[in-house]
């Protein structure tokens, strides 16, 4: 591995790499484990991992399904089945920066220990995420990148009411109703057939609805990819989230906290150019999440277009 | 294409805020007020297995939980853990009695001067499908925050308030008397089997009915303040006696 340093090479040389480069690497990168717990790394299948060419547009949408369960059985447990479509615009107004905005939709069912089921669709919250390439070692084709992440969730989902006109639970809004600053580190590394992938994001998540603030977590990613073919590529790694204590009218929500494991596989295939197709499995490996909170496998396919 | 687009967008948005509740089991709770003897003109008049006549003119009581019993409730060898920690929670609750699925836990002052058939709406739990045959019921005293405090007699601390007059039968001169009490008890009043979702109901109500017929008798009210603890005492076992659960 050369010398790191500061790319600035000029906009043909971008261009190539950044060509050469979706073309081996059109593949959108898995979603988080938890993106909906504020875990891992939001930007990377919208993004991938390589380096953008100036204007670089791409446009994803994504399916998710995942469970999770929290509580004592027969006692205050709640079952929640979640169903998202992330909607992804990304953009690179520069070749050093990458933009991501994502508006999910999301529906959750919820079963209460009654049999009461509530069920509750909406609007999730805009995120915005920004990814700066601050290092690399060589202009072109590099093998290793380094990029800082920045990201800010937006409380745009509307608060939503049962019939009575009261606030539904909380497990049933499709936002949190907080600003949740995020910041982290990702790392890269190319060398063909095979790529790795490793970030760490913090979320700082604010007070919201009803006065209570998320968990502060820090999502850690890692993937190692390999390409079978030009078109076809397979995906395997970690994603795991550390997270503290949610915090409810002061108090320490018991069954918060903790952090989880989950392996992950990914396949990921390319029909058309600029086209790409993939369908993930993610499923936890260790659970060491405070409490009695179960979270179950998670289950994701998605499209993406290159402009 | 734009037209289409702002059709798309707007569809999205409209699906996108919809909610659908199904309640799931329901268990109301209510007090009624004694059956007997009749209130009249604000009073209720009894009259003692001695032939005394006992006028109450004032008289509270205060509830502090009301919880469901499983029909194998006392069958602990088959419980989880879960099921443990909640008899923990649940079973072993008084002074600040917690809310949970099988239980309502807010306390409630009931005027034991309100005429028959009316009802007190103590809450609505929501419990776990199973087989369940009985209701817990535990008086104690009243927190600040209990529900239907009155006015005219502080109840915080009290279980127990009862004033009035007694009338002995001998005709002499009537007596008044004032009692409190901050003991508590605790009865499970049992009912036939009942099934809790799956085949069974999804909505059940109960009513905890008392009959005051023989709350007094026997109670030395004529004798000195002294005994107006034992006699509190006394009073809430014979209440306690009294209590039936109703399913209408």
């Amino acid at each position: 591995m050369g010398d790191l340093y500061l790319g600035a090479g000029s906009a043909a040389s971008i261009l190539l790499i950044g060509m050469a480069i979706a073309l081996l690497w059109l593949t959108p990168r898995p979603a988080l484990a938890c993106a909906v717990c504020s875990c891992g790394d939001p930007t990377l299948t919208a993004m991938g991992a390589e380096k953008p060419f100036q204007n670089r547009l791409r446009a994803s949408l994504e399916a998710r399904h995942r469970t999770d369960t929290v509580g004592i059985a027969r006692l205050n447990e709640m079952s929640l089945s979640e169903q998202r479509l992330d909607a992804r615009l990304a953009w690179a107004p520069t070749d050093r920066i990458f933009l991501l905005a994502s508006l999910p939709l999301l529906r959750r069912e919820i079963e209460y220990v009654n049999l009461a089921r509530h069920t509750a669709t909406g609007v999730g919250d805009l995120e915005l995420h920004a990814r700066f390439f601050v290092l690399q070692d060589r202009e072109f084709a590099p093998r290793h990148l380094v990029s800082l992440l920045a990201g800010m969730r937006f409380p745009t989902s509307p608060l939503q009411r049962g019939t009575g006109g009261d606030l539904l639970p909380l497990e049933l809004q499709s936002g949190a109703g907080s600003f949740d600053p995020a910041v982290g580190l990702a790392y890269a590394f190319f060398d063909f057939p095979w790529s790795v992938y490793a970030s760490g994001n913090f979320t700082l998540p604010t007070e919201g609805i009803e006065g209570i603030r998320a968990s502060r977590s820090l999502g850690l990613t890692s993937a190692l990819q390999y390409q079978l073919r030009p078109s076809l590529g397979l995906r395997g790694g970690f994603d795991a989230r550390i997270e503290d204590k949610t915090v409810e009218g002061g108090e320490r929500s018991p069954d918060s906290g903790g952090w989880i494991a989950f392996g992950t596989a990914e396949l990921l295939y390319s029909p058309l150019t600029d086209v790409m197709l993939y369908g993930s499995a993610r499923l936890p490996v260790f659970n060491a999440l405070d409490g009695r909170h179960v979270e179950g496998p998670i289950f994701g396919a998605g499209v993406a277009y290159d402009f | 294409m734009s037209k289409l687009l702002r059709i798309a967008a707007v569809s999205v948005v409209l699906a996108s805020c919809s909610s659908s509740d199904d309640p799931g089991i329901e268990v109301d709770v209510a007090i009624a007020s004694p059956s007997s003897p009749a209130v009249v003109e604000g009073v209720r008049t009894f009259e003692t297995n001695q032939g005394h006549r006992i006028v109450l003119t004032k008289a509270y009581l205060a509830t502090g939980s009301v919880g469901l019993l499983a029909c194998l409730d006392h069958d602990h060898h088959h419980l989880t853990w879960g099921e443990r920690l909640r008899r923990l929670i649940v079973a072993d609750a008084h002074a600040h009695s917690m809310s949970s699925p099988v239980q309502l836990g807010i306390p409630v002052v009931e005027s034991l001067l309100a005429p028959a058939g009316e009802r007190i709406h103590v809450g609505t739990m929501e419990p776990p499908p199973g087989d369940y045959c009985g209701l817990r019921y535990a008086a104690f005293a009243a927190d600040h925050d209990a529900a239907g405090l009155p006015e005219d007699v502080s109840m915080e601390g009290k279980t127990l308030y009862l004033e009035g007059l007694f009338e002995p039968a001998d005709g002499s001169a009537a007596v008044a008397f004032q009692i409190d009490s901050a003991e508590s008890f605790e009865i499970d009043l049992i009912f036939p089997q009942l099934e809790l979702g799956g085949s069974g109901e999804l909505e059940a109500s109960f009513s905890l009915g008392k009959s005051g017929d023989h709350w007094f008798d026997d109670l030395p009210l004529d004798t000195s303040a002294d005994l107006s603890e034992a006699i509190g005492t006394t009073f809430l076992l014979r209440l306690r006696d009294s209590l039936k659960v109703q399913m209408p």
